[in-house]
């Protein structure tokens, strides 16, 4: 019986490590860390982690939505810019719950116009959201006359620094009910099973009756207003509403989302492989920091394991389907 | 026309028309009864799937009705023709390649349960249902598509269209990639499909598989229908004829027949052994001066032992030797700096370059202006007197070499292509469907231009055509291709058109 059970497990993690190797990758790294320095999986190191990936995971989440169904959004790092600078700006006038909800809608009018030019004119989500990029962060650097605005109103530290039932800190909570909900919609919801049969093949959804454009449009909104929302938190963190931080995101919420297995070519991969991918660039960055490795080094070796870890999937990949 | 409809017609096409550049589909009728299976054939470019992309809502038809139970109704989109209860099983599988077997099926009418997810569970469970008790077999619906065997495949699409409840089912060569046993077991269900009172559009190249199957059919010759008529009351000759536009079987006349003694004449090509996924160990030689007709259907591997000849799909084995030199030809590259060139099929994406002139054009390509330049500088007026060569061979129709190639017709541009693919000074060409959409002058023309190269300048050619009219008139020897392996070969002088046709579709 018990030797059965354990079979089972087995079985399943194997299963499990098959789909998501990301988590693999996630182990092994964290071996090697405990081999430089023991304190990497200590619960304080992980906790310093766990502080810092609110933001860039639920940004993930969106991202690997808009690669399912094959494109990809380069403006969110602008749009958080953008949502920072506005909420800060808004807050003495509106109050804290109006602003909010303000900068909420103006994520998902930006989403909307992604998507309009991507579905309507058919151009490539790279080239509209890598304009959109430079023309949102161009509207903040102008608002801002380039500078920081300092946030004159304490009601916005609460959407960071508050706590759930007094211990769970608030941007925990918001990336658990966005994965969870996120997981949802990707697996049970219709419109989440469109996001990959889009993905799949375009042609084939639209002569099935699916609405791509409509779907396209939604998804595209649901990541700006994802990314908008993520533009609060980060203004309330810092207190500020800075013009330009969204673009540290960038790298880390792309890389993430490859590294979790979603195809960019969009129809598979899904968040629980994100969840991997940010999971291992997080502890990446934390390991090379905890080591002293200088800061040009460090880009150095990210971007070799970013390269190693793809290239291995992708093997994977054509290793299965020859097979 | 007039909006009657007839009494028993499920569906019914009234006088459809489609018109590209030329009259692809012109006046044509059609229909379909309930619990009828209903064969529509025709040669390649008969007009056959521009109706039926016309009837799944694809195109739509510049004039002419279509009748649904006596209604009248508009397909203006793939959408509507779903709705209509119209399925395409088409060769190509049209599936979600890396999602389940269940979701393929369900797609677009997903059960949801009360909080308006998708209920996997009746999703999964329906799906095993219905494919046990359609076709008898177990499939696990949690399966990924991507696995599946072509017939399995086939399959889950026919599920998916009864799923939609399709009454109108068109089945596109559904058995190009099947087996035999696979066949049989596909054509139970079909069958199956009749006694329920489907209406089944059947289209096959393969007659044997229409006598087999089919109740009535209707023949469509370029663009138009040439009868419909009980299957019963035809024989595969009268099928056939009728496909050709012949009543009998006359032999075309060849303007030179080319004598079968090859003394003197040098091999100039040789291949042994090709082998890969699509082609099976094929043999043959291409002499000096002989133009080598490779025949077959749709999908017999024609263009596929070309590209596995010149590098561009991978080989498994097989040897090439041209003039007795053995070649190693990994990349295209390397068939085409040894002279061995292949000319492909799909020349929208090979195009001219339009705003470039004419001479430029010619010369567009590594090894001629490699040969060209001294020491990688170009001269303007070596290039030129090079190219005019070719303008002349080729009869260009161009005001100056200088010309811009936007400003020739199509068919001028299609020579300066040719010409391109000349300037490398190939030994042995191969031409993959010339002449496809071009007008018929220009047609002549270019039979003109592959003769002379044979013939004048010695060269081995090798034809690889659908058009059996344009194979009669040209070729010397025919290779006729099923499934990648070569059944037959023959002289064209010991044929006639009716014969290579039936050679063509004859029993695989």
């Amino acid at each position: 019986m018990n030797k059965k059970s354990l079979n089972l497990i087995m079985k399943n993690s194997r299963d499990f490590f098959k789909e998501y190797p990301i988590f693999l990758v996630l182990i092994v790294l964290l071996g090697v860390g405990y081999f430089f320095d023991p304190i990497c999986i200590s619960i304080r190191n992980q906790k310093n982690i766990l502080h810092d990936i609110s933001v860039p995971f639920i940004l993930s989440i969106g991202q690997t939505i808009v690669m399912l169904t094959g494109g990809i959004d380069l403006s969110f790092g602008s749009v958080i810019s953008l949502a920072g600078v506005i909420v800060v700006i808004l807050l003495p006038k509106m109050g804290i719950l109006l602003s909010i909800i303000v900068v909420l809608i103006m994520g998902m009018v930006i989403g909307a116009i992604n998507g309009f030019f991507i579905s309507r004119f058919k151009i490539l989500p790279f080239i509209v959201t890598l304009s959109f990029m430079l023309i949102w962060e161009g509207i903040a650097l102008v608002i801002t006359r380039t500078q920081p605005l300092f946030v004159s109103n304490p009601s916005l530290n609460a959407v960071n620094y508050g706590f759930l039932l007094g211990i769970i800190p608030l941007p925990w909570v918001y990336g658990i009910i966005i994965f969870v909900l996120g997981i949802i919609f990707l697996h049970f919801h219709v419109i989440g099973r469109r996001v990959y049969q889009i993905g799949n093949d375009e042609e084939i959804a639209r002569i099935s009756g699916i609405k791509v454009s409509r779907i396209k449009i939604g998804v595209y909104m649901l990541n700006a207003t994802i990314s908008a929302f993520c533009g609060i938190v980060v203004a309330s963190r810092m207190s500020l509403g800075d013009p330009t931080v969204g673009y540290q995101f960038l790298f880390d919420v792309i890389a993430a989302t490859c590294l979790g297995g979603t195809l960019m070519s969009g129809g598979k991969g899904g968040i629980i492989g994100t969840l991997g991918g940010i999971f291992v660039l997080l502890n990446l960055k934390n390991l090379l920091i905890l080591n002293d490795v200088s800061i040009y080094i460090q880009d150095v070796i990210k971007g070799i394991i970013i390269l190693v870890s793809v290239m291995g999937l992708s093997m994977r990949k054509i290793g299965s389907s020859s097979g | 026309m007039l909006d009657v409809k007839q009494e028993n017609n499920y569906l019914e096409m009234q006088s459809i028309v489609k018109r590209y550049v030329t009259t692809v589909v012109d006046h044509v009728d059609f229909s379909v009864h309930e619990g009828e299976i209903h064969c529509l054939v025709g040669e390649n470019g008969a007009g056959k799937s521009t109706l039926i992309k016309i009837l799944s809502g694809i195109v739509q038809a510049d004039e002419g009705k279509i009748f649904i139970e006596g209604k009248y109704v508009k397909i203006d989109s793939p959408n509507t023709a779903h709705r209509l209860g119209i399925s395409v099983i088409s060769q190509e599988l049209s599936l979600l390649n890396e999602l389940t077997i269940g979701e393929n099926v369900f797609l677009g009418v997903e059960p949801k349960n009360s909080i308006g997810l998708v209920n996997w569970r009746e999703v999964h469970r329906e799906t095993e249902k219905q494919i046990y008790q359609e076709f008898e077999v177990k499939l696990d619906s949690r399966k990924v598509v991507k696995n599946l065997s072509i017939a399995n495949k086939q399959l889950v699409m026919i599920t998916g269209a009864l799923r939609w409840g399709s009454k109108i089912l068109i089945l596109d060569e559904p058995t190009a990639r099947l087996s035999k046993e696979e066949i049989k077991r596909l054509f139970d269900i079909i069958k199956n499909f009749r006694k329920e009172g489907r209406a089944i559009i059947y289209i096959s190249h393969h007659l044997e598989e229409v006598e087999e199957i089919g109740d009535r059919v209707t023949i469509l010759r370029d663009g138009r229908r040439v009868i419909t008529e009980n299957l019963k009351n035809l024989t595969l000759t009268d099928i056939s004829n009728y496909m050709i536009g012949k009543t009998k079987g006359t032999k075309l006349s060849s303007d030179k027949i080319i004598s079968r003694n090859r003394t003197g004449k040098k091999k100039l090509l040789e291949v042994r052994g090709i082998l890969n996924e699509k082609i099976k160990n094929v043999d043959f030689d291409v002499f000096e001066g002989e133009i080598l007709a490779i025949a077959g259907v749709t999908g017999s591997g024609r263009s596929e032992i070309a590209r596995a000849i010149c590098g561009i799909d991978h080989r498994d084995k097989g040897e090439i030797k041209l003039m007795g030199k053995k070649l190693k030809i990994r990349k295209p590259v390397d068939a085409i700096k040894n002279g061995l060139i292949y000319v492909p099929e799909d020349r929208k994406t090979q195009g001219v370059f339009l705003k470039i002139p004419v001479f430029m054009n010619v010369l567009l390509n590594e090894k001629t202006l490699e040969d060209l330049s001294t020491l990688s500088f170009y001269f303007m007026h070596k290039f030129k007197s090079f190219a005019s060569k070719f303008v002349k061979l080729l009869n260009i129709m161009t005001p100056s070499l200088d010309t811009p190639c936007s400003n020739l017709s199509g068919g001028n541009q299609q020579k300066v292509l040719l010409g391109k693919w000349l300037a490398m000074n190939p030994a042995v060409i191969i031409l993959d469907e010339p002449t496809r959409g071009i007008d018929v002058g220009v047609k002549l023309e270019f039979y003109e231009i592959i003769n002379k190269l044979a013939k004048k300048q010695n060269k081995g050619i090798i034809l690889i055509s659908s058009e059996l009219p344009e194979i009669m008139k040209l070729a010397d020897r025919i290779l006729i291709l099923k499934e990648g392996k070569f059944v037959e070969a023959s002289f064209k002088e010991d044929l006639t058109q009716d014969e290579l046709f039936n050679l063509i579709i004859s029993k695989r």
